[in-house]
This record gives structure tokens, C-alpha cells and sequence, in this order.
């Protein structure tokens, strides 16, 4: 595993792209993911009749660090695109809700080395050059 | 190097009179397991090695992750036969990243459970230092062949471990010495069986209850052949009270009785 200076990693921060990691219909409370990473954004849409309060949240349940609060009544939806570098999320994103269920998604940046790994090797072959340790 | 080889117990139970689809049921894990991997620094790696699925008729298992090719329908499995063992890619199973949170989906028919396990390997999990070997350190050791006989009875509540000592029916293992657990055979069909003890980290090394791959007899034999890592477990026979028999069924109370097949060591 190569050794990123501070610099090359900020830069991975700041231009690479959010996966997005769906809801697919959640029905309850539920880590989007797990471990660091970057928080983008989001888009989703509540489905349920009654007015939900939603949570986001760093953490592996509810009882993590509060990033986020949305209060919505039914069919309505929330849309925020934050940008880089992002939110840090230490421990994971947690979806919490007291009504269900939503469609949509998050879009969050892995900050795991073996992700950054990738992310710069792909990073130095879109500028031409030859990714580190490979040919130089 | 912190070998490990866990096996993580899921289950989906259906009390309605009518069949439960993939997407619509609740997952419940085993009491102790988590399908958040667990933590490990690069560049060790963790792998999901297989997965056992059963459950009544012909069931699907949907493993997800983000971290995966994709987090809508990931890895997809139906089986002929219950249980059925899905092996991944012989050598590289699926990559797993320390502390991702696995989803894990199953579906059931009227009125009945089914349970599913993952297989995972970890390469250097911190804290623990299973004795697992690979068939070619141990063949030249073996002095002879035992077959412990343990009798189990699976828990009364589905999608739950039930641990059996080693000794409950059988107990002439020989004191200093080592044993390697080959492989299991039961007498009646179970979801998972393993070992779990000291020399498994606590862990539990499980097989599943039946195979439609390759003999239980010698399970851990063609696993670590087929994966090329060491995934024989090797006990002493002193820590014999502190050793376990684990096994998981997709019914309730179901008695079998279970055979270890040990390879009897003189390391």
C-alpha cells in the first residue's frame, strides 16, 4: 500500500467523485455505510402518510453524532448536494427515521487507504501519467 | 498472524400463512454475530468464502454492501436443494472491507424460518490467532484417525447457535495432544456445524450441514486446498472442556448427531 503525502490526499478529497448508495425502499432504521467516509450529499423522497423526522447520522445506530435533521410530511423530499470535500463522517452513515418508508440516495466518498489507493492511481492515469510506482 | 475463520448466522422468520419475498423480509442475526466485518488494518485482507442457505423449498439469498459491484442486487443465489452451500471463486471469494455493514436478504415460505450463513476469512484479525493449517503441514503428522461422536439438539429458537462440549458423548482424545478437525458428518440434517474453542479464537469454524460441493468429511481439507490458505483447525486435546460442537438448523430442537472427523497429530 503506497504511502499518500497529505497533499496528494487532499486532492483526492476534492475531485473525486460520491458513489451513490441507494435506500432501495427502506422500511427502518440502517447503516448506508460503513466505516469513514465523505458525505456529499443526499436525495430522497418520504412515502409514508404521517410526518416523518428524519436523522442522519454518524454513526453504526442511532445513538451517534447528529449530522442532519429533515422534518417532511408525506410524499415530500429533500435534496442537498454539499460538495467537496463533503461532511466528515468518522464511523459510518445511519439512516434514522420515525416513519418509513423512503426512496432515493446518499452519496458518500470512501475514505478507507485501499479506496484512496485506487482513487489515486486512477487519478494520476486520467492526467497522462504513469500511476506511481508503476514505470517510474 | 491473527488467522481467523468465522461464520456469521442470519434468519429470516415468516409466521404469516403465505410466502415472504426477498425484499420484504426482516433479517435477525445470531446472538453474537454482526454483519459488520470486522475491523482489520491493510494490508491484511477478509474474504467471503461461501455462503449455506436453508430453509423450506427452493430459497434465494441476496448478499449487498456499497463496497460491493453494486448495493441493489450484489450476489444472488437460489437453491435446488436445502441446504445448499454457495461457494465463491476458488482464491479470491469476495473482498471484504473492514467494519462495511453487509445486507443480507433471504425470503421464506408460509410459516417457517430460513437461515443462512456467511463463511468469512480474515488474514490478520486483530486479537485473535486461530490455529488454522493447511492440509500439506499436517498430512506428514497424522498418526491415525479419530471420530468423535457429539450429540446435539439445535436451539429451540430458530437462527440461533447452540454449542454442544466436546465431550458430552465421546471423550478419548488424548491428553497433549494435537488434533485437526478434517471435516463433520451428521446424522441428520442440519443447517451449519463447526467447531468454535481456543484454538479457533472463540470463533466458529462451521461447515455447512450438507453439501451438494464436496464431502464433509474432509471439508476444511478441500477448502484449504481450493482457497490455497491454511483453514484447518488444529486443537489440543486439553482445551476439550473449553470446545465446542456449534450448529444452526432452520427448525426448531432438531436432534442429530454429529461426527467430528479428526486427524490424530504427533506435533
Amino acid at each position: 500500500m503506497r504511502q499518500l503525502t497529505p497533499a496528494q490526499r487532499a486532492t483526492i478529497y476534492q475531485t473525486w467523485p460520491a458513489k451513490p448508495i441507494p435506500l432501495s425502499a427502506l422500511a427502518a432504521n440502517k447503516i448506508l455505510f460503513g466505516g469513514a467516509c465523505l458525505l456529499r450529499g443526499w436525495s430522497f423522497v418520504y412515502a409514508g402518510g404521517t410526518t416523518a423526522i428524519v436523522d442522519i447520522i454518524d454513526g453504526q445506530d442511532a445513538n451517534g453524532t447528529e449530522v442532519g435533521r429533515y422534518q417532511l410530511g408525506s410524499g415530500i423530499g429533500a435534496t442537498q448536494w454539499i460538495g467537496t470535500p463533503g461532511v466528515l463522517l468518522s464511523i459510518g452513515l445511519f439512516f434514522a427515521s420515525t416513519q418509513f418508508p423512503f426512496t432515493g440516495a446518499f452519496w458518500v466518498t470512501a475514505l478507507d487507504d485501499l479506496e484512496l489507493d485506487r482513487m489515486h492511481e486512477y487519478h494520476e492515469a486520467a492526467k497522462g501519467q504513469a500511476p506511481y510506482g508503476k514505470g517510474n | 498472524m491473527g488467522l481467523a475463520y468465522d461464520t456469521v448466522l442470519t434468519d429470516v422468520h415468516n409466521a404469516a400463512t403465505s410466502a415472504i419475498g426477498l425484499t420484504a423480509a426482516t433479517t435477525t442475526n445470531a446472538v453474537g454475530d454482526s454483519l459488520t466485518v470486522r475491523s482489520f488494518e491493510r494490508p491484511a485482507w477478509a474474504r467471503l468464502l461461501a455462503a449455506t442457505l436453508q430453509g423450506s423449498g427452493t430459497r434465494r439469498l441476496r448478499i449487498t454492501s456499497p463496497r460491493m459491484h453494486d448495493n441493489v442486487t450484489g450476489l444472488n443465489w437460489q437453491t435446488s436443494e436445502s441446504p445448499s452451500q454457495f461457494l465463491l471463486p476458488s482464491e479470491i471469494g469476495q473482498d471484504l472491507y473492514s467494519v462495511d455493514n453487509l445486507s443480507v436478504q433471504m425470503d421464506a415460505a408460509a410459516s417457517s424460518d430460513t437461515i443462512s450463513a456467511l463463511h468469512v476469512y480474515y488474514k490478520d484479525l486483530s486479537g485473535i490467532d486461530a490455529q488454522l493449517r493447511s492440509w500439506n503441514d499436517i498430512k506428514p503428522h497424522i498418526l491415525g484417525e479419530k471420530i468423535v461422536e457429539v450429540d446435539v439438539t439445535s436451539s429451540a429458537t430458530i437462527g440461533a447457535w447452540t454449542d454442544t462440549a466436546l465431550t458430552t458423548t465421546d471423550n478419548q482424545l488424548k491428553a497433549d495432544f494435537k488434533y485437526a478437525v478434517l471435516g463433520f458428518e451428521t446424522s441428520a440434517a442440519l443447517g451449519v456445524m463447526g467447531v468454535k474453542g481456543p484454538a479457533t479464537g472463540n470463533l466458529r469454524a462451521c461447515i455447512p450441514g450438507a453439501s451438494n460441493t464436496f464431502p464433509l468429511s474432509e471439508y476444511f481439507v478441500r477448502m484449504s486446498e481450493r482457497e490455497g490458505i491454511p483453514m484447518i483447525p488444529v486443537f489440543k486435546a486439553n482445551d476439550r472442556a473449553n470446545t465446542y460442537v456449534s450448529v444452526a438448523a432452520n427448525a426448531a430442537s432438531v436432534a442429530a448427531n454429529v461426527f467430528m472427523i479428526l486427524g490424530w497429530l504427533d506435533i
